[in-house]
């Protein structure tokens, strides 16, 4: 299996490399747009992909530590793309350019959007994997020894549906 | 000698904390991945996890700590993270024996 950054890492280097390519729209010929509209089509595919393999990883359940090891950096990475792209976009508005370069920038704006909502996804899941815990509560954890020392705990048996639903 | 070979850890909890996890206010799937956690967080901890001093949360003490970061969709659609953090007194850890002294869901 490959890494869980590999599709991130992937789209992120793509993106960059999109961001030095669109300061020289006014430049492109119309096969030039064509590629960079494909390019940028396939990114959002690449980043919407990224986006559902993590959602599916968070809803199976990952260690919080570790998460934040692997992906902080990345929304780090993803905020700076999101605005070069914004700035990329507003600049390139304010000059006339062939009507396939104008598509180029819409499918690039379009990425941006994508790509911001990874972010949105990722410093929403950061900021509760990095919440400081609440004090553990030594008293409750005394009490439990004690039980145990007692024998009045149990062993841990897996319920047949998970635990008690709702 | 079991667990931390490969082996899963036998894990003792108390009744209250037992219920507490049934009755955490979740959907049914959110606690099965609980489940989940538990199996292969806990029972099967790697030494690497369990003796890091960053999972240690007292230098001197037999305990390590785990937290599982998820997400869960109610009935409406609405999506929610949480966070639960379990307290592991491992002091018999080579009997393959583990003792739930704390979790607390966020």
């Amino acid at each position: 299996m490959l890494c869980a950054t590999f599709v991130p890492d992937l789209a992120l280097g793509f993106a960059e490399k999109m961001s030095a390519t669109v300061e020289k729209v006014e430049e492109f010929s119309e096969s030039d747009g064509e590629t960079a509209v494909l390019a940028c089509q396939f990114l959002q595919m690449l980043f919407a992909k990224a986006r559902n393999s993590i959602e599916s990883m968070l809803s199976e359940g990952v260690e919080a530590r570790s998460f934040v090891t692997q992906y902080e950096r990345t929304a780090a990475e993803l905020a700076d793309i999101a605005t070069a792209i914004e700035q990329a976009v507003a600049r390139s508005r304010s000059r006339p350019a062939r009507a396939m370069a104008n598509a180029f920038i819409a499918n690039y704006q379009a990425l941006g959007q994508e790509i911001e909502s990874l972010r949105q996804m990722l410093v929403e899941a950061l900021a509760k994997a990095k919440a400081i815990p609440r004090p553990i509560d030594w008293q409750r954890v005394q009490e439990v020894e004690a039980a145990y020392q007692q024998g009045a705990t149990k062993p841990f048996q897996r319920s047949s549906n998970g635990l008690k639903g709702e | 000698v079991i667990g931390g070979s490969g082996l899963p850890y036998h894990l003792q909890i108390r009744d209250a904390d037992q219920e507490y996890l049934n009755e955490l206010p979740l959907t049914a799937k959110a606690k099965a991945k609980i489940e989940d956690f538990i199996d292969y967080g806990i029972l099967h901890v790697a030494d690497a996890f369990r003796l890091d001093p960053a999972n240690r949360p007292r230098p001197d003490g037999p305990y390590f700590q785990s937290e599982l970061l998820f997400f869960d969709v109610d009935e409406s659609g609405k999506k929610s993270y949480h966070k639960i953090n379990f307290v592991i007194n491992d002091a018999n850890a080579a009997y393959g024996v583990l003792l739930l002294v704390y979790v607390d869901l966020q």
